[in-house]
């Protein structure tokens, strides 16, 4: 396994090697890792005991190689509020250790959609503010590089190979637009089943394998009215589009969707009819909490965290909150979507969390782009998901872990950590067909519209916007 | 008509500029370079992202949408907005007016309490009706099922059938006491001794709010339809908090197409389009409205 | 006419109907109920912790205070309340000076272009925000203004002129003539006039336009966010929005005993001017 070869300095090759092969055999890893171009992410080494004491990160804080002449404030505008104080921790960080007159000036901003507006402004109106924009890949990706406006990191890769090795490199493959990397990420993250391992027990319920299992599952809590799963389909315009992701990438179907995403293969093919059907199917099961439409991430996490229902269907970055809400007694697991198809994989959504880029525009380039690498290099990663325990961009040492593991202790994370390489992407690069699966996905949970007339009308807006003016990787 | 040498009417006319120039300054420079800009960027096809706008493309924009399903959605969900929500609006208020327009020690008191919800921020509202809407463990399905009226319960935001109500709902009850504020006050403008002379020749309340004090409000009653009209033509933030103008674009209306247009699909020229033409339909309700006002002032002077 | 307002009204409906009495009050009850509830319940709110939250209670038994401390700490709420007030006030007076001086030109002098400049002021009215941001951005951008008050109070002032100048020209064309000829015989120029006759005349009228003004700008929220990207110069709705993806994310309690101290000032000015508010408001917007 060459993800492991992390930064992991201080262990011998051999332990390395062991870690390597301990995690490999770990059940998740059972399931063809070598299909990148599906996945974001990879195995990560398991976590060693603990030893006594304080732990450092075990890796060095390397300097930029350029350097502020005079005292300089990068602007950087985000959409995650809680991303904010371990970011301010890495650029103080910097500021003290190498670099007195770089600060660092983070805007967040109350969602992504707002951030969208105020960055689309700014960009309008050729501001040189702000240095650095976080975008989602995907369709904003898409956006800002397209239209030149902002910064590729060709030149930074070239100049800087190993930053360019710490990343996962189906990570960087999903942010390459016209064949360069236009952003990197700062984190990974999945979406995932939550459950309460107590009213498992309870019930005598088990963690389920395939979708029949799930089925019965859901039977069993129904009879006892206890609700399934939470699944707050009315959050945003990525909720509603999580069910079809999970059969894509259930049977292997990821890469023919972001063909037809790219208008090469249509949408009406027998292979993505039937993720709607799938989607079609999941709503009608009795699975979900009542009008998943009318229901939001707080809702749904009030609804798990009561008892009220056994599942919570969500994503790894909503693991505080759910913390927050969660009474002491509480006990949280989680497991990988069950198969969706017989003998099929357990589907994993994965994708990069929030991703960094330059603004085109901006007055510090040079400066803008070595506080990335502080941010998302091999010393500044260990600290950022440490902080917020989110899965790393890219591989990280034993060593690191157990260092994260002694101030995070949640036991979940290395949980997360194993889930990460079965992941499948869930991006959509034309703005236009994103708007049509979302409505589409809507009209199959509130059943108004067949699965085929669905896929029909996504096929449509993906023709009307023609051949696409830009390349995925 | 006044005599009026030349140099008078200059220096009216000077006058009039005076007063309203620094009024037309700003709102040349704040509100007229962006409805012309609009109005420009309307007939041109633009990404929001490139330098300058893209290439003309004349009437484009407006032919696109004349053909998009959804514009006739969002349209057609706005003039329900304004169908439900005015009515509502201006009816409950005048209900409320009525009932507090009479010697009540509390109506002080009651007036403001009626405001809060005018007061209270969208966000708070919205959140907090996040909570009543949902489906499981919302307030008003469980206040349903606890009253025995299980069979009522549904998920009012995830069905496109109650989404668009559920939300008018909401924004009649946050704008209800502007209404009531403004039609309370006409109220007690009336001319008392008018409505004291009809008292006295034996009409009964019934007969005194129909047919005198009704007729006596239309032009109030006009004027806060007419602000309710143009509030719910204008209206965007809550319903793009609560639904997004979903499910299915069952709660789109002009406002949140034009903001999906413009900043999630990048169409600019698109955007521009809707807000050129949202402009020019709220002008002319305004104009028709002011129109009917004169006639029926006429009328009454007659 | 001002006076009118005051006037007390007899008892319209009910005089005569005292069986009625306990239905009116019935109603009246029940709409004030469903009317504050949600304040209410945003009140309790902010007094609960997060698992009372979640178990769905409605009274925050026991009550923590503590929230409030926290709140004002976690979005640094002075600063902002020092912000919004600052915003607040100057595009207030800034509108209120602006729109009596062209409520006055446009009510009561017959200059050419006179249906011009109302027609602008009438769409004013009307304009939807959205479509404004983009180029009032490049605009803003233009002059350097962008993260400086002024950001906010341009377009605050200019949104607000249209709604003041609207009912200042509806209280100024409901004046009596003879106060103005009175002065006009006496000498004074048209700006006497306006300053010393007819300005003091239209304090209710001002009162509104002032009151709607400041709660308009107080509450403000697209603008507030894409003209001002750094944190120390937001306003409170976007100050406070902000707490719902800090780390008191999901945090409701943190965010409800905010938004309580967003709203209380707003409440109190309402409360306290409430009478001029609804004089002006009788007087002015509703003899157009």
């Amino acid at each position: 396994m060459s993800n492991v070869t992390g930064p992991g300095r201080r262990m011998s090759r051999r332990r390395l090697l062991q870690l390597g092969l301990l995690s490999a055999t770990a059940p998740p890893m059972l399931l063809h890792s070598r299909r990148a171009a599906a996945q974001i992410g990879g195995a990560q080494p398991a976590p060693v005991p603990a030893p006594a004491g304080e732990l450092k990160n075990p890796v060095e804080f390397k300097g930029p190689k350029v350097k502020a002449s005079s005292p300089t404030t990068l602007s950087f505008w985000q959409y995650v509020g809680f991303h904010v104080e371990v970011q301010k921790f890495i650029a103080e960080e910097y500021k003290r250790r190498h670099d007195p007159n770089v600060s660092l000036e983070i805007t967040a901003y109350p969602g992504l959609n707002e951030q969208r507006v105020g960055v689309k402004s700014a960009l309008a109106a050729q501001s040189p503010t702000p240095d650095i924009i976080a975008i989602e890949p995907g369709a904003y990706a898409v956006d800002v590089s397209a239209s030149g406006s902002v910064r590729d990191f060709t030149r930074v890769f070239a100049e800087d190979p190993e930053y360019k090795r710490g990343f996962w490199p189906n990570a960087l493959e999903l942010l390459t637009i016209n064949g360069a990397v236009v952003s990197v990420p700062a984190v990974t993250n999945t979406v995932i089943v939550y459950y309460n391992r107590g009213l498992f027990r309870q019930h005598g319920l088990e963690v389920p394998d395939t979708l029949d299992d799930l089925k019965k599952i859901g039977a069993a809590l129904n009879a006892k009215g206890t609700i399934p799963i939470a699944y707050p389909a009315g959050q945003d315009r990525n909720f509603p589009l999580f069910p079809y992701y999970t059969y894509a990438g259930g049977t292997r179907a990821d890469k023919l969707m972001r063909e037809a995403d790219l208008g090469l293969k249509p949408w009406t093919s027998p292979e993505l009819v039937a993720g709607a059907e799938f989607v079609e199917m999941m709503a009608k099961s009795g699975l979900y909490a009542k009008g998943p439409l009318g229901v939001k991430e707080p809702d749904a996490i009030q609804i798990f965290a009561t008892g009220r229902s056994a599942m919570f269907w969500g994503g790894q970055w909503m693991r505080r909150s759910i913390r927050a809400a969660l009474p002491p007694s509480f006990d949280l697991g989680l497991f990988p979507f069950p198969a969706v198809v017989a003998g099929g994989h357990k589907p994993v959504l994965s994708s990069v969390g929030i991703t960094l880029t330059v603004n085109a525009r901006s007055k510090h380039p040079d400066l803008a782009f070595e506080m990335i690498k502080a941010l998302t290099g091999a010393w500044g990663k260990i600290e950022y998901t440490k902080n917020l325990g989110l899965s790393p961009n890219g591989p990280i040492g034993a060593d690191a872990i157990a260092y994260q593991m002694q101030s995070l202790k949640d036991p979940l994370y290395p949980e997360f950590l194993k889930l990460q390489p079965t992941g499948t992407t869930r991006v959509i690069f034309t703005p236009a067909v994103e708007e049509a699966m979302t409505q589409g996905m809507q009209a199959l949970i509130t059943g108004q519209k067949t699965p085929k007339a669905v896929m029909e009308s996504v096929e449509a807006a993906s023709q009307k916007v023609g051949t696409r003016k830009f390349r995925a990787g | 008509m006044r005599p009026a040498t030349v140099r008078h009417r200059w220096r009216r006319h000077a006058a009039g500029y005076a007063f309203t120039g620094p009024a037309l300054v700003i709102l040349a420079a704040f509100l007229l370079y962006p409805i012309g800009y609009s109005a420009w960027l309307s007939l041109h096809e633009w990404d929001g992202y490139t330098p300058r706008w893209g290439p003309f493309v004349g009437l484009e924009n407006y032919r696109a949408l004349a053909g998009d399903e959804v514009f006739w959605r969002a349209t057609l969900n706005s003039i329900v907005f304004v169908v439900v929500r005015t009515p509502l609006e201006v009816g409950l208020g005048f209900l409320l007016a009525l009932l507090l327009n009479r010697r009540l020690a509390a109506r002080s008191l009651l007036r403001t309490l009626f405001f809060v919800p005018v007061v209270m921020s969208l966000i708070v509202v919205t959140i907090i009706f996040q909570r009543v809407y949902e489906p499981n463990t919302g307030l008003l399905n469980t206040f349903l099922t606890a009253v025995g009226l299980g069979g009522w319960a549904h998920p009012w935001l995830g069905d496109p059938a109650t989404a668009l109500p559920a939300v008018i709902a909401v924004s009649v009850w946050k704008n209800v006491g502007f209404s009531l504020v403004i039609l309370l006050a006409g109220l007690q403008g009336l001319p008392q001794d008018v409505l004291e002379a009809a008292r006295v020749d034996g009409a009964n309340a019934w007969q005194l709010t129909l047919r005198m004090i009704t007729p006596l409000m239309r032009p109030i009653l006009a004027l806060t339809a007419l602000l309710s009209i143009i509030g719910s033509l204008k209206v965007f933030d809550l319903v793009f908090i609560m639904t997004r103008g979903g499910p299915t674009y069952s709660t789109e209306v002009l406002a949140t197409m034009l903001y999906r247009e413009a900043f999630e699909l990048n169409h600019m020229g698109v955007a521009s389009a809707i807000a050129v033409i949202l402009v020019a339909v709220v002008l002319s309700i305004a104009r028709v409205q002011a129109f009917v006002m004169r006639e029926s002032r006429e009328g009454e002077a007659a | 006419m001002v006076a009118a307002s005051v006037t007390r009204p007899r008892g319209l409906v009910g005089r005569r109907a005292r069986v009625g009495q306990g239905a009116v009050w019935a109603v009246l009850l029940g709409a004030l109920g469903l009317s504050l509830a949600p304040g209410l319940y945003m009140v309790s709110l902010s007094f609960m912790d997060n698992p009372q939250l979640f178990a769905g209670r409605l009274v925050p038994v026991p009550p923590h205070p503590e929230n409030y401390p926290r709140a004002w700490v976690a979005s640094n709420i002075g600063r902002l309340y020092w912000n919004s007030i600052y915003v607040s006030t100057v595009s207030m007076v800034a509108t209120v000076a602006i729109s009596a001086l062209a409520g006055y030109g446009l009510g009561r002098i017959r200059f050419a272009g006179r249906g011009v400049v109302y027609g602008i002021v009438l769409v004013g009215l009307t304009i939807p925000l959205q479509i404004a941001l983009i180029p009032l951005f490049i605009n803003l951008r233009t002059l350097g203004l962008i993260n400086t008050p002024f950001a906010l109070i341009g377009p605050y002032t200019a949104f607000g002129l249209a709604f003041g100048t609207y009912i200042m020209k509806g209280f100024f064309q409901g004046l009596p003539r003879e106060l103005e000829e009175a002065a006009r015989l006496d000498g004074a120029g048209e700006f006497r006039i306006f300053a010393w006759v007819m300005l003091p005349l239209t304090r209710p009228a001002l009162a509104t336009v002032a009151i709607f003004i400041f709660l308009q700008n107080w509450n403000e929220f697209l603008f507030a966010l894409t003209f001002i990207t750094e944190g120390r110069m937001r306003t409170l709705p976007t100050g406070i929005y902000a707490l719902l993806s800090s780390e008191f994310y999901g945090n409701y309690p943190i965010l409800a005993a905010s938004l309580v101290l967003f709203s209380v000032p707003v409440l109190v000015l309402y409360f306290l001017f409430q009478q001029q508010f609804i004089e002006g408001l009788t007087a002015g917007a509703l003899k157009q």
